[in-house]
């Protein structure tokens, strides 16, 4: 099946036909605008940043009237680059934490090592606040309709002088309208402890990283971001998971529960399969192949807030079947773990008897960027981890 | 009523129409389109001419900015139905639906491109000026993104048509 551009036109303009919200409201866009001035700090820095404002104004018009329109939007767009300036570069972590629950505030002690210090809040689902000080950031975190991350500039932070930073994540659903429209960075500190009062604790993965310089956007635990990459930070510090660094080759996400879903992945070397659940008390069965009569059974985890892990190495391409359940589907007593044969002939015929139904999972399987050789793998009490080698 | 005020009452509905393509959440969009209009009131007095170019520019620099910013744009997906039938898609809703999840999974840059190209009826040069990009690189972006969606292709067609 093919589309036209005509097609896509006619799609574009029916889908953005109608939505919440009313006619412009020209009083709380301006509101808005003099909150973002006084939060650029010209007030703050007192008559040296006025006169600087006024120059921001002047300048441009006299180079203008020089230039003309080219000359100006030339101006403009750099402006626009600054007000937006990302830190690009992954700078060196100062702190870092992960946590396994909403509404619980996480406190981080650093001591910046210069004005620009940066933070990075990764959600599996969510929305964060970060608070240094005045300074109180919120917005979305998580894989909404897309994958969000939390990101800026701790403004407060000066160098050599130790700050806490705090930070918590609650679910979307528990975020107000009013804090949604202030999350433009006019948050207030009272904000953050009332959002914090009211929101009930849950399981949900979150991690949030300090970092002297920038952050970029391709550093994440691949158990949280579950397609994005993991590059080490400036200095080589790994990812907040510890976690062997690779990318996605293949993932969905799926509405649909009580059925195997094949995947057919190009792999080579060391790969793992993620199956999350956030928000679903759900069990996974993972099938190293296509998971029917012959199959072999590779995992039978829980999957909820914690995502459900399958690592292996692959020799050459290789299948992966991949179905989840109920959690209070599974039959207490029933042995998947000793023989992988049995367990999947065990885990087809548990299937057989249900029927799809509504859930929603997401799988991701990822490729290790880093040779196997070099990353050692040990199960202990407190779960796996990893060592990696030069 | 001032300047101001009157792009703000002729451009507010079509701004948000744009800015949920883009973030396909209209509370999102409300809220990506009011801070663009208060950081253009902030610089309203530089704005020589046509305000859309910059009222754009910043419309995308927010969706695609460095305190929100989204990933590789590889978001895992719900799996595409590949009917066989050769239904025409405009009369049929369950066609447009497969067509607007795969929007949903385009990559944020390549959703842009597409949104700015066929919503707006920019030129890829236009395109091109509000992304801050070349137009080769806004050529590539469409290029993959009407692969993805399994659109026939006809941008050579488009490069010089005019809004």
């Amino acid at each position: 099946m093919s589309h036209t551009e005509h097609d896509l036109r006619e799609l574009l303009a029916a889908r953005s036909e109608g939505g919440r919200g009313g006619p412009a409201r020209l009083d709380e866009i301006v509101a808005r605008g003099r909150r973002i001035r006084r939060r650029r700090g010209w007030a703050a820095a007192g008559t040296v940043a006025a006169a600087f404002a006024v120059l921001a104004v002047l300048v441009p018009s006299l180079l203008s009237g020089v230039s003309g329109a080219n000359g100006r939007r030339s101006d403009i767009a750099a402006r626009v680059g600054e007000t937006e300036r990302a830190p690009r570069e992954e700078g060196v972590r100062l702190a870092g934490a992960r946590s396994e629950n909403t509404a619980k505030v996480e406190r981080l002690s650093v001591t910046p090592r210069s004005d620009e210090t940066s933070y990075r809040v990764n959600c599996a689902e969510g929305w964060a606040f970060v608070r240094l000080g005045d300074q109180v950031d919120g917005g979305v975190c998580g894989a909404h309709d897309t994958q969000w991350t939390l990101s800026g500039s701790l403004d407060e932070a000066r160098e050599g002088v130790p700050a806490t930073v705090e930070a918590f994540t609650v679910p979307a659903s528990q975020v107000p309208q009013d804090v949604r429209e202030r999350s433009d960075g006019t948050l207030s500190s009272g904000d953050f402890d009332r959002m914090l009062a009211d929101s009930a604790p849950r399981e949900a993965l979150w991690e949030i990283a300090i970092h002297d310089g920038g952050v970029s956007s391709m550093s994440c635990s691949p158990d949280i971001c579950l397609d994005s990459g993991t590059l080490p930070a400036a200095h080589g510090e790994r990812n907040l998971a510890g976690l062997p660094n690779g990318h996605q080759i293949e993932g969905r996400r799926l509405t649909e529960i009580n059925r195997r879903v094949a995947f057919a992945p190009a792999l080579h070397g060391g790969a793992r399969v993620y199956v999350r659940c956030e928000g679903e008390e759900l069990h996974a069965f993972i099938w190293a192949g296509k998971g029917g009569d012959d199959g072999v059974l590779a995992k039978s985890l829980p999957c909820g807030a914690k995502p459900a892990l399958w690592e292996f190495s692959a020799d050459g391409p290789t299948d992966v079947t991949v179905a989840v359940i109920r959690r209070d589907r599974v039959p207490d007593g029933v042995d998947f773990v000793s023989d992988l044969r049995v367990a999947s002939d065990r885990a087809n015929l548990l299937l057989r008897k249900l029927t799809p139904e509504a859930g929603k999972w997401e799988v991701s399987i990822q490729q290790w960027d880093e040779p196997e050789s070099k990353v050692r793998v040990s199960e202990g009490p407190e779960g796996r981890s990893y060592t990696f080698g030069d | 009523m001032t300047e101001f005020a009157e792009y703000v009452a002729q451009r507010h509905e079509r701004l948000r129409r744009t800015a949920y393509l883009l973030t396909r959440d209209w509370a999102i969009a409300e809220d990506l389109v009011q801070t663009a209009l208060a950081r253009a009131w902030l610089a309203w007095r530089r704005i020589d001419g046509d305000p859309d170019p910059y009222v754009y520019r910043i419309i995308t620099n927010t969706h695609a900015s460095w305190w929100r910013r989204r990933w590789r744009g590889e978001i895992p997906t719900a799996e595409l139905p590949d009917r066989v039938e050769t239904r025409d898609f405009t009369r049929e809703v369950g066609d447009r639906d497969v067509l607007w999840t795969a929007i949903g999974a385009l990559s944020n840059r390549q959703r842009a491109v597409v949104v700015l190209h066929y919503f707006e009826e920019m030129t890829l040069t236009q395109v091109a000026d509000v992304l801050g990009c070349s137009v080769g690189a806004v050529k590539s972006q469409l290029g993959r993104a009407l692969t993805r969606l399994r659109v026939d292709q006809g941008v050579q067609t488009m490069t010089g048509a005019e809004r």
